[in-house]
């Protein structure tokens, strides 16, 4: 994608995930500048009222080169705001789900991802980041893998401390390996060209 | 024929007889290399074969010493097979010593013009792995896979009869019985191995060295991987696939094995495909396939020589953007 003003080819990987699961921290530990949280206010109509409520996005970005680009975003996990997550993850590298395992619902909350970023998933790569496991051991690994297989999909899913730059990137590795396979294992007329 | 070294120290190919190892680098130039190979140097003695790296399947080092302290050396070199004799410097009792004269030695070898003599026959395939004597701790766990692993059984490593670790799914956890966490010993030809189930063994005592069982696994292939891959899946025939990504938040991995299990995540691939798709190291090859093996997330297809693996080069298929994402963090 180039956007013609700047000549900046950009490219973006979206992090999913609910408040508090760390897809904030995730973006700072790998960006170039501080996260942006930028506010969208989201007007419900119905019965003569309006609700409004107000949900963050996170955007990051990592400069590969003059004129190349890796756009951060993080993408509200609250299924409430689904609309807004074919918008977000369109034409994205990759997903990273990020799911607290000391939150609420948290292996409904990765049934439904799969379920609504199927497309993207498919189209590219995901991977699962489990955060606060230190706190709780709730669930396991192998609860989430078991939702992910109820999808018929196969994901990596890693513990990881959103902290530390070196666990991000290894959802980063993940996506970027996963992508290359698929090229290579499963071209389309898109990557021949 | 034995070896003439001239003045300028050039060796002269001789011919001897040989039991083998196959070094991990055949260069002494790099200090890390050299230290790596005292390492392994220290096994000489109980291995007749050592894991041999991709780089060093083309040269194979055959060696033997003698009770007069000469050795017999056979380069297999790019299917050449030269023979060398040489002499263990007996004022120099260190292993390391003797090392760099064998390395020297090789790099003389390197030098040398190409011989008037035939060539001889390039080795058939698989010959590297023929000779290679049978690991016990392998032949221990393959027993126990083959009979039916049961992944809800407590049971115990013995090595050569005291327990070394135990597996408790109840607890989810790999106790390791002798040792500091993290740390495996050495591997000897002489050693020996059984499963036991846990209700056996008399002297067990639960450390508070223990680690989650995944982990200790993982732990176990890598460190298996010295010996290459597990000898009831090894072989161009065998391809690999992964049926469960292990956690490698919680494991100590290359990035390397990451792209890797990426792979034969989506398909089936042989070792050597998946080292020139990925241009991950053998033994990072190696290390998750035996790792997987033992975490029991891996399968296996024996095919025909016809069927194609997955060609090209990873570097044409994929986007830059790839590229420099990984070189900005440096993946």
């Amino acid at each position: 994608m180039i956007n013609d003003f700047s000549k900046i080819e950009c490219h973006k990987i979206v992090f999913a995930g609910a408040m508090g699961a760390g897809k904030t921290t995730a973006i700072r530990s790998i960006s170039d500048v501080e996260p942006v949280s930028t506010e969208v206010e989201n007007f419900e109509g119905g019965g003569g009222g309006k609700l409004l409520t107000t949900v963050a996005l996170d955007f990051g970005k990592v400069k590969l080169d003059e004129h190349t680009q890796l756009s951060l975003y993080g993408t509200p996990g609250q299924e409430r705001f689904k609309f807004m997550w074919p918008i977000v993850s369109r034409d994205a590298l990759g997903l990273v789900f990020l799911i607290n395992n000391n939150g609420e619902e948290p292996l409904k909350l990765l049934d439904s991802y799969l379920k609504h970023f199927r497309v993207g998933i498919d189209k590219s790569a995901a991977v699962v980041g489990i955060t606060c496991s230190d706190l709780t051991n709730k669930h396991t690994v192998e609860d989430y893998q078991n939702i992910i297989h109820g999808h018929e999909l196969k994901m990596p899913v890693f513990t990881i401390d959103a902290r530390r730059r070196d666990d991000v990137l290894l959802l980063v590795n993940a996506l970027l390996s996963i992508n290359e396979a698929k090229r290579i294992q499963q071209p389309t007329e898109e990557d021949e060209d | 024929m034995g070896i003439t070294r001239d003045a300028n120290n050039t060796a002269s190919p001789t011919m001897a007889p040989i039991v083998g190892v196959a070094l991990e680098s055949f260069t002494a130039r790099d200090a890390t290399r050299v230290q790596s190979m005292i390492d392994l140097s220290k096994r000489w003695l109980r291995y007749k074969w050592v894991v041999c790296s991709q780089d060093a399947c083309d040269m194979l080092i055959k060696k033997t010493t003698n009770e007069d302290g000469e050795g017999d050396i056979s380069l297999l070199f790019k299917g050449r097979l030269e023979d060398f004799r040489y002499r263990e410097k007996v004022e120099h009792p260190l292993r390391m010593q003797v090392l760099l004269d064998l390395f020297k030695l090789i790099e003389d070898f390197l030098e040398l013009e190409e011989p008037s003599a035939p060539v001889a026959q390039k080795p058939k395939k698989g010959f590297l792995r023929q000779k290679k004597v049978e690991n016990p701790l392998f032949k221990a766990l393959e027993e126990h896979f083959s009979n039916g692993f049961d992944a809800s059984a407590s049971w115990v490593m013995m090595r050569n009869g005291e327990p070394w670790f135990g597996i408790s799914p109840q607890a989810q956890k790999a106790y390791i019985n002798t040792l500091p966490s993290g740390q495996t010993p050495d591997v000897g030809d002489d050693d020996t191995y059984e499963i036991l189930p846990h209700s056996k063994v008399q002297k067990i005592v639960i450390s508070d060295h223990s680690m989650p069982i995944p982990e200790w696994w993982w732990h176990l292939g890598v460190f298996l991987s010295r010996f290459d891959i597990a000898p009831s899946i090894q072989g161009d025939q065998y391809r690999y696939l992964m049926t469960l990504w292990p956690d490698f938040g919680r494991l100590a991995h290359h990035a390397n094995h990451v792209r890797v299990a990426a792979h034969i995540a989506i398909g089936p691939c042989n070792a050597k495909t998946l080292a020139d798709l990925t241009g991950a190291k053998p033994r990072h090859v190696s290390s998750l396939i035996n790792a997987l093996w033992l975490m029991q997330a891996l399968e296996t297809e024996v095919t025909e020589d016809s069927e194609p693996e997955p060609t090209g080069s990873l570097q044409s298929a994929v986007p830059s953007i790839f590229n420099k994402i990984r070189a900005r963090f440096k993946l």
